[in-house]
């Protein structure tokens, strides 16, 4: 049985005793390397009511010897050190297994009786000194002088295995992943009666545990830039925030700057990073240090962008000023950072920047990023979280040197190969997350099937079977060439998350309706039906795809919902704030826009007949619409591309869990792609109808002049 | 009035809204439950209008969205305590030019002209002063105060120590009613005005028999010679 290994920091390099010790726990034969262990180096760190930090060199979690946590003090120290010095490392030691006492008494299956752990917390102090003994002469830890002696302990250690969630709810407390825990657990009155509920319920208290790369991705601190990739669901915001929670943490006067793209991502974000603080520490995060702000900011709130600007000692830009300052075809965002790079002099500001939604921004905010991080281009501190597949099958990644650009030296500015060189321990620099931790596999990969157009023609693809791979597939036919029969399949393991009991509502279940109010009404008997499993309201969202009948289907939602005194919390109708995107008690309505980032239990995507099925931009609106449930997928439309979208979610239903299709040319998909989507023939007319109508209106043309915004 | 009657006019608010083309959500249709952190809002001294404007928008605290993003709120907060209140949007400030400029935006979002985000640092960037007051009605039976705190009576504005004595308890839909009727005149008159010789309104109709089941509040809380000062019948 391996040992799970997580060294957080470079500082290993220095300490020689300290990976002989590690060397020795993976390698002997011992009760720790024969049981599922996780050993961590430098962490975890627990800070007292006096604020004083304390954390041990080593710490192991073992089945069989409950955890161990040892500070290294070599023979050079104890010669060279004072006693009180000595005694004060030992102090800490102590210090830090009582805070972890208590934080894993606070769970109830850790407990054996009311102040008692069903596991043993051991501190060992490993001091390879003759002196040691009487040095720690008074010590409670246990005091460890040879590699042999520790061995010794560990047998002594030995005790009736810790059961598997035991072992997992420890591992999840140590970590910090318990602090995802749901505060207010769902109550199910009836579970006889309220299937539906009772099957979420248990979904929802499995306990939260990082999976191995989400845990190096959020502990291990790397000096340089770092990328992690994965879908929608992988965990990337969590991770930030754990990442920005754990620097904060740890390096308490460095500036941190943590950046997203969807406004309303913000209360979120900033209370993930607080909750994981507060894992560790006893009070809130000191947000002079730790900068939770959107990309560019608005008038009168902070932005990434906006905050360097004042900085430089120059206005920011607002949107409509960079809208109509930017040349035709510009993105205003990308023409606002670079017109603040060339006329400003942003200074170097943050030790660490963290970007959530890295797929949303443009080249010109990396660029900026760049300039605002401090030190050598190859240690900037620059992490950016990037979903190649959800702006959303943008299919190729823009790379580091594209995003970044190119430095003085024509060399590009970020590099990750050039920054991995001297990464010690196999850190790496380039995560991909390929576990999806929202969407049920069924949902999922329709999902795929949908997005990618698998059953009918397909509009974008993955490039390669390893890129499959990174998004949690296996390509199982042996070629991926044009014309080929290719099959890739989904394993089970990475979609962990799945609904099980017994008569439970369909997880999938589609409505070719006649008229709205035939579309409506459907949706309404079903969600009818949901409550009376015992969901609640906010349970469930409804996503309209149909911009141009958006207001009309919400009200009639909104109207049908209050006939049955139902509440509703309508996005939509809040242009103003960023309104909470669930609310006890209501469901809610939104845009596929608002809804990104955002997830229910039950999600009704309504209005799929305004989907062009040719358009990558189109089927990309149904990807993320599609995968914002965490279990029940509802999808209707009014005719039009309803019948065939609901065609071919039924055959990835038949193919389940494969995705099976022609090989197609890729050069030639992009070539179509390209002429169809900016500046398709649906979109050239719209706009010109709509020129017409403003200029009827008496409105200039220069008015109406936007992006349009599409793949 | 009780709590069916208040419901059934939020009910009968929203159909008529919806006949106005006025109706944009029916967010709640049950009484508005008390709200703390609205509450505060709007009891703290600090609060601007625009604050509390977005701090019920914020939290979906209201019964009926309008399609300009004004909204009615419907409560009582306890029995013979009815509280009706009419949000106008304070960023649009009733000017021609700029309920144009409001729409066209809306437009050009809805055609997907411009992307969500977009929409929102444009309207943020639009942000001026309404010039529609907000206005409150209530009927507080155990607050009254001969002349100084009338039992039924509106507040006029944002400001909450002007109340403008009524004679009779309002339903909700007489409150939407006037609401509509003194604030969203082109819709009333455009949709209502018909040849009905002596009242060539639909819907002035309608108010003048949703008068009716307005009650007179009674005699020991609108006492006699109240009525020798300035009330609404």
């Amino acid at each position: 049985m391996a040992v799970d290994i997580l060294v957080t920091t470079e500082r290993l390099q220095e300490d020689p005793l300290g990976r002989d010790l590690i060397e020795l726990l993976k390698n002997s034969e011992s009760a720790i390397s024969s049981s599922p262990s996780a050993l961590y180096y430098d962490f975890p760190v627990y800070s007292d009511y006096d604020g004083a930090d304390h954390k041990p060199d080593i710490l192991v979690l073992s089945r069989s010897c409950g955890i161990i946590a040892i500070r290294v003090i070599t023979a050079i120290q104890a010669d060279r050190d004072s006693t009180s010095s000595l005694l004060a490392v030992d102090d800490s030691l102590n210090q830090f297994c009582s805070l972890l006492i208590g934080r894993l008494l606070k769970s109830k299956i850790l407990r054996k009786s009311r102040s008692q752990l069903s596991l043993n917390v051991t501190p060992i102090i490993f001091c390879d000194s003759n002196l040691a003994d009487r040095i720690f002469d008074s010590s409670d830890s246990e005091i460890v002088s040879s590699m042999d002696s520790l061995k010794d302990l560990i047998q002594d250690l030995e005790e009736e295995p810790l059961d598997s969630e035991a072992y997992d709810e420890a591992r999840s407390v140590i970590e910090g992943a318990k602090a995802l825990t749901r505060s207010n657990k769902r109550l199910v009155e009836n579970p006889e009666l309220q299937r539906a509920a009772s099957a979420l319920a248990e979904l929802e208290s499995e306990i939260a545990n990082f999976d191995q790369k989400q845990r190096a991705a959020a502990l291990i601190t790397i000096n340089g830039p770092q990328r992690i990739r994965g879908l929608a669901g992988s965990g990337k915001t969590i991770i930030l925030a754990m990442k920005a929670a754990h620097l904060h943490m740890n390096r308490p006067n460095d500036k941190i700057l943590l950046t997203f793209y969807t406004k309303s991502l913000k209360s979120s974000i900033k209370n993930l990073v607080t909750k994981f603080y507060r894992h560790y520490k006893e009070v809130d995060p000191d947000w002079n240090n730790i900068h939770i702000v959107h990309g560019w900011g608005g008038n009168n709130t902070s932005g990434a962008y906006s905050d360097a600007c004042l900085r430089a000692g120059r206005t920011p830009l607002t949107f409509s000023t960079a809208r109509s300052a930017a040349p035709n075809g510009v993105d205003p965002f990308e023409f606002a950072c670079q017109d603040l790079m060339q006329k400003g002099d942003p200074e170097e500001y943050y030790d660490h920047i963290l970007i959530d939604e890295g797929q949303d921004f443009p080249a010109a905010f990396y660029e900026l990023s760049f300039r605002l991080a401090k030190g050598h281009r190859d240690k900037k501190n620059i992490v950016w979280a990037y979903d190649d597949l959800q702006n959303i099958m943008k299919v190729r990644m823009r790379s580091a040197a594209e995003l970044f650009g190119i430095d003085h030296d024509g060399e590009p500015r970020i590099s990750l190969e050039r920054a991995a060189i001297g990464l010690p321990f196999k850190f790496t620099n380039d995560t991909v997350l390929s576990k999806c931790y929202r969407n049920q596999r069924e949902v999922l990969i329709t999902a795929h099937a949908l997005g990618f157009g698998i059953y009918s023609n397909i509009v974008q693809l993955l490039e390669s079977a390893d890129h499959w791979k990174d998004v949690g597939y296996e390509v199982t036919s042996p070629n991926y060439y044009a014309n080929a029969e290719v099959e890739v399949v989904r394993p089970a393991e990475n979609s962990p998350v799945s609904l099980s009991g017994e008569k439970l509502p369909e997880l999938i279940e589609q409505y070719n309706a006649q008229s709205m109010d035939d579309e409506t009404d459907w949706v309404i008997a079903s969600i009818s039906d949901f409550l009376k499993q015992g969901l609640n309201p906010e349970d469930i969202m409804i996503v309209a795809l149909d911009d141009r009948h958006m207001k009309g289907y919400f009200k009639e939602l909104s109207s049908k919902l209050a006939n049955l005194g139902i509440a509703s919390n309508n996005i939509h109708a809040d242009p103003y704030s960023d309104p909470p995107f669930t609310i006890p008690n209501k469901v809610t309505l939104s845009t596929i826009y608002r809804a990104k980032g955002n997830e229910a239990a039950v999600v009704f995507v309504i209005g799929v007949d305004a989907i062009s099925l040719k358009t990558r931009g189109d089927r990309n609106k149904l990807f993320t619409a599609l995968t914002r449930t965490k279990a029940w997928l509802r999808v209707s439309g009014m005719q039009g591309s309803t019948s065939q979208i609901i065609k071919e979610m039924s055959e990835a239903e038949q193919n389940f869990p494969a995705l099976r299709f022609t090989m197609p040319d890729l050069s030639k998909l992009d070539m179509i792609q390209r002429d169809l989507s900016k500046r398709s023939i649906k979109a050239k007319k719209l706009r010109a109808e709509y020129l017409e109508s403003l200029r009827r209106e008496g409105l200039s043309e220069e008015d109406a002049d936007l992006d349009y915004d599409d793949e | 009035m009780n709590r069916q009657n208040i419901q059934s006019g939020i009910n009968k608010s929203w159909d008529l809204a919806d006949k106005l083309g006025l109706a944009a959500a029916f967010s709640n249709p049950n009484l508005l439950p008390l709200n703390t952190e609205f509450r505060d809002a709007i009891l703290s001294a600090e609060s601007t209008y625009i604050d509390v404007y977005l701090t019920a928008m914020n939290l979906s605290h209201h019964n009926i969205i309008l399609s300009d993003y004004s909204y009615f709120q419907f409560s009582m907060e306890r029995d013979g305590y009815v509280r009706y209140a009419y949000y106008p949007n304070p960023f649009i400030s009733g000017k021609e030019s700029e309920t144009k400029s409001f729409k066209k935006i809306t437009e050009l979002f809805e055609n997907e002209f411009i992307s969500h985000e977009q929409y929102l640092s444009l309207l943020d960037s639009k942000k001026s002063l309404n010039g529609k007051p907000m206005w409150r009605y209530e009927n507080a039976p155990d607050q009254r105060k001969r002349f100084f705190h009338p039992c039924s009576h509106f507040h006029i504005g944002f400001h909450s120590e002007n109340r403008w004595p009524l004679k009779r308890t309002l339903t909700p839909l007489a409150f939407s009613m006037l609401v509509f009727k003194q604030y969203y005149g082109e819709e009333w008159r455009s949709l209502g005005d018909d040849d009905d010789p002596e009242i060539s309104n639909s819907f002035e109709r309608a108010l003048i028999r949703e008068r009716q089941n307005c009650h007179v509040v009674s005699d020991d809380l609108f006492e006699k010679i109240e009525e020798q000062a300035f009330f609404f019948s």
